[in-house]
């Protein structure tokens, strides 16, 4: 086994000029796979942070009916045994109760249909929801008649800080009920919809407006992310089959069960890097197998006088396996260090994509992406690199230890 | 004296552009342990055939061959090899020596294979190396040495593992007169002290004059 290692690496160093070109090849192949992996996976895991957030959390409790988003006809009705739980479970850093409603808002010249959104400042800051101020403040606990709203939707109001907005929706019983606010502030997400869309109150203040008492619309989960998601929200729903003294059953929904079109698009993304992989794979494996075709070739003299004297067929495909596998994995090596070196580099400056930010605005990925190394998927694609190269080397080396000795050996050149 | 070497009735048909050349005809040939010999005869005559065949580089068309008792017929290719790693020891007349290995390591390469301890592998390659004058050329990989040093890398390699038989199909063909018959030499010194059984192919008259018995062959049939 050592002779051929040996006579492998001094085989491949051989023809160094063509060695190196496939060499590059594999390096440069797999370190841009990584990159790109890192890449999509940084623009993906700050896609999930910021969707989650903003818009859905980890994980939501919601009445029935209400796994689709825009239905708010729906409301827990007796929370505390849910809190209680929620409270137990070490694995749930924090929940906030939320009351969500359609209606229309209205300023002294503009009114424009929205979703109420209403929350408890302090369970807020358990669940981390993010929003910039761009005007004004937050709500405070004691804002009982204050308001904020999104900045583009201020611009559409055409109001100010300290103006007044009504807010019309239909209460717990049925009726007609409004209340009119002061803004004290305006917001930014990142997303459109939320943006253009959303009237911020207090929960009490939407409780006393929609005369729902002490009922909710939902509760945001906030999940250690260091607990598998799917785990904590099977445990929970098993809880709450049958929830003590909580009305109807209740269901757990997870941020992709919330948006599946997010989960969707990131599947699709990881389906697109396959077929980048794909791509860039056959171009590696068809250099490699042109390198070693080319080699064993020049060789066959060479092979012939090794069979000759005693190397068997199996020897040879050793040796030329070998060969492939040292060529693949010192490009691979240095692949593998390139990438990582790009996407710790770009992790730490980030990628300025302020120029496509319009593209793609409602995925909330924001302007700047910081790749993350992804290591399932560097170690995938560092075994399929060497995998397949190996598999590639198999052709020339079976050609190789199929020559007949002595036919070999009266090869010219 | 047992017969080391036994050829019977041997044909051998090759194929070229779909036609037959018969290289060899109904070949009967015995050769016992020890002897010098030589296959001689112009170019054609199939005197290269004949020793590939004995070296089981090749298989006959028709007839069989017995070497050191192994019948060569039905074998496959790995036990083939095996064979001849054990068994024969090869000097080529030209590209006898792996490029990327130096004079040392060319000589430990069928010992390496027979997987013979490190130690034992260096002695054996160092003395016989040394016994062909090149004990100072051991660390020169083939490109950086003469055509005659490489026959004699190649004659130290084939006598590494101690075969019962060295083939060599024209190892002079390359070599000026001077080296070529320093080369037989030490061949024929190598025969008398260790007992070794050599065969030649070879129309070299030098080579001829040499050795202990003469094969002559004539369009693929012995004919004396």
């Amino acid at each position: 086994m050592k002779i051929f290692l040996s006579l492998a690496f001094r085989n491949i160093t051989r023809n160094k000029k063509r060695s190196l070109i496939t060499l590059s090849a594999v390096t440069f192949g797999l370190a841009s796979l990584i990159f790109l992996r890192g890449f999509v996976s940084g623009a993906q895991r700050q896609m999930v942070r910021n969707i989650t957030e903003t818009l859905t959390s980890d994980a939501q409790i919601v009445p029935p009916g209400l796994e689709n988003i825009y239905n708010t006809n729906a409301y827990i009705e007796n929370p505390e045994p849910l809190r209680q739980l929620l409270r137990s479970d070490r694995r749930i850093l924090g929940f906030a109760e939320v009351v969500i409603a359609g209606g229309i808002v209205s300023s002294a010249t503009n009114s424009m249909v929205t979703f109420l959104v209403a929350i408890d400042p302090k369970q807020e800051e358990t669940v981390g929801r993010r929003r910039t101020i761009v005007h004004g403040r937050s709500l405070k606990p004691d804002d009982d008649y204050g308001a904020t709203i999104g900045e583009k939707m201020r611009q559409v109001l055409d109001i100010n800080i300290g103006d007044k907005i009504v807010f019309t929706s239909q209460d717990y019983y049925g009726a007609l009920a409004g209340e009119a606010y002061t803004l004290v502030g305006t917001f930014e997400s990142g997303n459109d919809q939320i943006d253009n869309g959303t009237v911020l109150l207090l929960k009490s203040s939407a409780q006393r407006l929609l005369s729902l008492g002490s009922r909710f619309t939902k509760i945001a989960l906030k999940i250690d992310p260091r607990e598998d998601l799917d785990k904590v929200v099977n445990d929970l729903r098993s809880h709450l089959l049958l929830p003590p003294d909580s009305g109807a059953p209740l269901q757990v929904l997870t941020w992709e069960e919330l948006i599946p079109m997010l989960s969707q698009m990131m599947k699709f993304q990881n389906g697109m890097i396959f077929i980048v992989m794909l791509i860039v794979l056959t171009v590696v494996a068809s250099g490699i197998l042109n390198t070693l075709l080319m080699s064993t070739v020049e060789r066959t003299r060479e092979f012939g006088l090794m069979m000759a004297i005693g190397t068997k067929p199996r020897q040879v495909i050793l040796l030329v396996a070998l060969e492939s596998l040292l060529l693949t994995s010192i490009g691979a090596l240095l692949g593998v260090a390139i990438g990582i070196g790009l996407v710790l580099y770009a992790g730490h400056v980030g990628i300025d994509l302020s120029l496509f930010i319009s593209a793609f605005s409602n995925f909330m990925i924001g302007s700047r992406v910081f790749p993350v190394i992804d290591w399932f998927y560097l170690f995938l694609f560092l075994c399929i690199v060497i995998g397949s190269n190996a598999i590639v080397s198999l052709y020339p080396a079976w050609r190789a230890s199929r020559l007949e000795p002595i036919e070999a050996m009266r090869q010219v050149g | 004296m047992p017969s080391l070497i036994d050829v019977v009735s041997v044909t051998k048909i090759y194929r070229t552009d779909g036609l037959p050349v018969r290289a060899l005809h109904q070949v009967d040939l015995r050769i016992e342990t020890g002897q010098f010999a030589v296959l001689a005869g112009p170019s054609g005559s199939g005197k290269s055939t004949l020793l590939h065949l004995i070296g089981a580089l090749d298989q006959p068309t028709e007839g069989e061959i017995t070497v050191a008792g192994q019948n060569l017929k039905n074998l496959s290719r790995s036990l083939l090899s095996g064979f001849r790693l054990k068994k024969i020891g090869f000097v080529f007349q030209a590209y006898n020596l792996i490029p990327v290995l130096s004079a040392l390591e060319n000589v430990e390469y069928p010992l390496l294979l027979q997987e013979i301890e490190k130690k034992e592998r260096k002695e054996r390659a160092i003395e016989l190396l040394r016994r062909v004058g090149l004990g100072d050329q051991m660390t020169k990989r083939p490109g950086e040495m003469s055509g005659g040093q490489q026959q004699r890398v190649a004659v130290s390699r084939a006598l590494a593992t101690r075969p019962e038989i060295v083939l060599a199909d024209e190892p002079t063909a390359n070599l000026d007169s001077q080296t070529g018959a320093s080369l037989i030499d030490l061949f024929r010194d190598l025969n008398q002290q260790m007992g070794m059984t050599f065969l030649f192919a070879s129309h070299d008259p030098m080579v001829i004059e040499r050795a202990q018995r003469v094969i002559r062959l004539k369009d693929g049939e012995v004919i004396s």
